[in-house]
């Protein structure tokens, strides 16, 4: 061993004595400035190489471990059972235009070298550079991939996923979209999990909802489907079941029954039965469908008779006329338009967060922000054998209002001018659980015209019909189930599911994106997936979506608006009856059959000065509106650009002062 | 080694409190504090965004720091080499290399110090609303990393020249080229003559590209190694300045 150092030794001397005689040549100077040239090269190379070699290694320090592999992947990743091979294209061009997409392929890069590393192996990736005119090229297009226009000349840049399964199953990502970094780790774990398990339980959809789209009855328009279909849909295959259904199939994993108008008795049995017998259901009932008000023509009170009654029978009460009103979660809304619009909390739109989400519930795992509209609350039948779990509650000041103030026509002001806290929290959403009775005690009933509970009948009797007519009912089958253990979750409002109440769509190289603001979607497909035994993607749904407005200024705003607004019907009022006064005064006068007296013509000009200063004072309550939140933002500008600065300069300045005082005295 | 970094330590801590000995760290913090304040509420928007973060905080520390950080740099060495002092600190018992260290330490503790004194921005944030302190800790820890970086580079030119106004101008220019180095238009300039290794080892230089994956959230042992390595080949640049000015 020493040998062979010593020989080692030896043949470097030779071969760098040559070199170090040359240096010893060298100036002092110029050995320096050369050691520098190194130095930078060595700086340089360290970079580059640590780029590549620690793009893995990271803190993340960020509330929700955005950029670490969260265990609902890892629990994805180590149940593949077979292998997959996904192909990341990524054109350097791209990524020398637009370095922001250079540093997200990094971390696609890394956390796809994290999953493959998880999975054992299964997941194989392969970095692609499609170089235009190039056999990448022709495979990122044929595998379906969008490209983004590089420049004049045409040539296309393309940042996507292409992955298959053993059984020549695909999914894609057609682009990775900035804007959506956020879910990245969620879409490539949910294109993991649909390659891996190739199989898609089955939900069935009992809805009056135009959830696929339709016409809308008022402009004859098509309207587009709504986005939870579709996500929906990445995890199950849809089956539409017809609101007279008369059983509901055994292929059916869980039942979707979202807001129907005219469940038949029928079809209220065969759910009962299909729920009695173990099968699982999310059920959304709701006193005032606004998304959809045009689409279901519905009146409030109308179309839910039957889910009502079987949501009694699983220990559910249900009021369709009644509507949650939650000053200390309402959303701001805008109505009307131009100079008239308003901005205004409008108490019966929902924002729930926090302590309205039971956070003991798996459904809430990742989810922070949900967005309700005219929700409608569940109260507990008195001596229900089933277990009640709220999920989504309202705050202690809720109170109830009548559904028919709310939806089109709607008077946010008002609601809110009249609002008196109830003081108790109100169950928007919940878990129902254990021995439930049938609804149906007699059995089937013999058909709808019999009960009067269809559509037809429920125009006439609306929601209060709850109790069926036992006359209808026949004698019990052989296959009537009287009474099982239950699996359902109930939300009392059906607009949790409309786009606009959660997300927003956006344009990117003729390409749609949905972007999430709210986490009604997860929460919907949570649901699904939590009743159909598989829990490892709920979590992970939500990631990304945190609303962080300033709620401070939000409470200020809501405080301050109920106030004033009180104040300005007053004040209008006013106004409106002194204009009556003075122009029932005045048109007497102009008709000239009056002999208008000194009295009369002091009471005119009092008048006058009323509604002047009426309307002063109208004005200042309407900036006293922002003045709280202008005087805070006032305020806090002065704090932190002068304020601080400035006992900053006092103390430095006081410091020196006494420093350069003290320094002179401390001489002999 | 032990005896390099005790000896550092009290140079330090003897230029820490030398800041102090005149009015200007005041003047420096004052400005540096409401600066931050006010481009955060008047240029990034802060309190009109609506939101509990400090993007429009932190979003302006590089630029600020083009001004700042140069001004705090450019009197390291150039003042000592204007007033002769230099000759004397190299007849202590110290190397340049403790010199060296000791002056940066102590004045990116002084920047350090500067930074901490913006806590107020921290506080508003956490009184409005529910902010993510994960990422808010992140981007103080990226911005004192860049800082560093910011003034290396600054105390290495100042060690160049005997003259500020030189030091600071020609700082500037060069943390600039660094901070914009990743950008499209660099990069194209730059791809223009050189080949693509050089582009891209410019790129992976940008100060801007480091920073904004820092403020995000998540600290990257890249990131991290990019700002020390930076910071320690400036500080040997240093060296070699010092040590050829005083041969010379």
């Amino acid at each position: 061993m020493t040998d062979l150092l010593s020989a080692v030794r030896a043949r470097l001397s030779a071969m760098f004595s040559g070199l170090v005689a040359w240096a010893s040549n060298l100036s002092a100077a110029k050995l320096a400035w050369g050691g520098l040239a190194l130095a930078g090269v060595l700086l340089l190379s360290v970079n580059l190489i640590s780029s590549n070699v620690f793009g893995n290694w990271k803190a993340d320090l960020t509330e929700d471990r955005l950029y670490s592999i969260s265990p609902g992947s890892v629990a994805v990743l180590q149940a593949m059972d077979e292998p997959i091979a996904a192909r990341v294209y990524f054109s350097r061009r791209l990524g020398e235009l637009a370095p922001s997409h250079a540093r997200y392929f990094e971390r696609i890069r890394s956390m796809l070298e994290e999953f493959s590393r998880i999975s054992g192996g299964k997941l194989q990736v392969e970095y692609l550079d499609p170089e235009p005119f190039s056999d990448a090229e022709d495979r990122a297009v044929a595998s379906g991939l969008t490209g983004r226009r590089l420049n004049a000349e045409g040539e296309m840049g393309y940042f996507g996923l292409s992955a298959t399964n053993s059984t020549d199953g695909h999914e894609l990502i057609a682009f990775f979209s900035p804007d959506r970094e956020n879910f990245v780790e969620y879409e490539i774990t949910k294109l993991i999990h649909s390659l891996s398990s190739p199989e898609k339980r089955r939900v069935g959809v009992i809805s009056a909802l135009p959830l696929d789209g339709g016409e809308n009855p008022m402009t004859k328009q098509q309207t587009p489907a709504w986005g939870i279909m579709a996500q929906i849909r990445e995890f199950f295959d849809v089956e539409k079941l017809a609101e007279d259904v008369t059983e509901i199939p055994n292929r059916i994993d869980v039942l979707l029954v979202a807001q129907p108008k005219g469940l038949t008795a029928q079809a209220a049995y065969a759910i009962d039965q299909y729920v009695l017998k173990g099968g699982k259901v999310v059920a959304l009932i709701d006193p005032m469908p606004e998304a959809s008000q045009f689409h279901l023509m519905q009146v409030p009170g109308e179309g839910r008779a039957e889910l009502t009654k079987l949501l009694k029978a699983w220990g559910l009460e249900f009021d369709p006329t009644k509507v949650a009103a939650d000053i200390r979660n309402a959303r701001r809304v805008q109505f009307g338009r131009g100079s008239e619009g308003t901005v205004t909390e409008f108490v019966a739109w929902l924002g729930l967060s926090g302590d309205n989400i039971n956070n003991q519930d798996v459904l809430s795992q990742g989810v922070d922000n949900l967005n309700l509209a005219s929700s409608g609350y569940l109260t507990q039948v008195p001596g229900a054998s089933t277990t009640i779990t709220p999920i989504l509650t309202t705050s202690t000041d809720a109170m109830e209002v009548s559904a028919s103030h709310t939806g089109m026509g709607s008077n946010p002001l008002g609601l809110l001018r009249d609002y008196k806290p109830g003081g108790k929290s109100l169950t928007l959403a919940a878990r129902v659980s254990g021995e439930a009775r049938s609804a149906f005690p007699g059995g089937q009933p013999k058909d709808d015209t019999d009960l009067g509970t269809g559509a037809a009948g429920d125009a006439k009797d609306g929601d209060k019909t709850e109790e069926a007519k036992p006359a209808a009912e026949a004698t019990p089958g052989p296959n009537h189930v009287a009474s099982g253990p239950i699996n359902a979750i109930v939300v009392a409002d059906s607009d949790i599911l409309a786009d606009q109440f959660w997300a927003e769509t956006r344009q990117m190289m003729g390409r749609q994106f949905v972007i999430p603001h709210a986490h009604n979607a997860a929460f919907i497909v949570g649901a699904l997936e939590n009743l159909t035994g598989s829990d490892d993607l709920i979590a992970l749904r939500g990631r990304g979506i945190k609303d962080r407005t300033f709620t401070r200024v939000e409470e200020l705003r809501r405080d301050a608006e109920r106030q004033y607004r009180e104040k300005e019907q007053a004040l209008t009022e006013r106004l409106k009856s002194v204009e009556q006064e003075l122009e029932k005064l005045q048109s007497a006068a102009a008709a000239g059959n009056v002999i208008v007296s000194d009295k009369e013509r002091e009471a005119i000009d009092g008048f006058r000065n009323q509604m002047v200063e009426t309307r002063r004072e109208l004005r200042q309550v309407k900036l006293a509106l922002r003045q709280n939140i202008d005087s805070l933002d006032g305020w806090l500008k002065f704090a932190n650009i002068a304020l601080v600065p400035l006992l900053i300069a006092v103390v430095g300045l006081g410091w020196t002062a006494w420093r350069s005082r003290r320094r002179p005295s401390a001489k002999p | 080694m032990r005896d390099t970094l005790s000896n550092a330590y009290i140079i330090a801590k003897r230029e820490f409190a030398a800041y102090f000995a005149t009015p200007l760290a005041a003047v420096f913090l004052t400005i540096f504090v409401a600066a931050t304040g006010a481009f955060a509420f008047y240029i990034g928007g802060f309190f009109d965004r609506g939101q509990a973060n400090l993007h429009a905080f932190f979003a302006y520390h590089p630029w600020l720091y083009l001004l700042l950080v140069p001004a705090v740099a450019m009197r390291l060495w150039a003042e000592e080499r204007k007033s002769g002092t230099i000759e004397l600190l190299m007849t202590l018992p110290i190397s340049p290399t403790e010199a060296i260290l000791g002056k940066f330490a102590a004045a990116w503790a002084f920047i350090g110090l500067a930074l901490v004194l913006t806590f107020p921005m921290w506080i508003t944030v956490n009184y409005l609303g529910d902010p993510d302190n994960g990422v808010i800790l992140a981007s103080y820890i990226g911005s004192f990393l860049m800082a560093g970086a910011f003034l290396a580079i600054g105390a290495f030119i100042s060690a160049m020249t005997k003259n500020q106004v030189i030091a600071f101008i020609l700082a500037a220019t060069v943390c600039f080229l660094f901070v914009t180095s990743g950008m499209e238009l660099v990069q194209n300039s730059v791809r223009a003559w050189a080949p693509r290794f050089v582009a891209d080892g410019v790129a992976t230089m940008s100060f801007l590209t480091h920073y904004e994956q820092i403020t995000r959230g998540v600290l990257t042992l890249d990131s991290i190694i990019f700002f020390l390595s930076l910071i320690a080949f400036a500080l040997f640049a240093n060296a070699i300045a010092v040590s050829q000015k005083k041969s010379a």
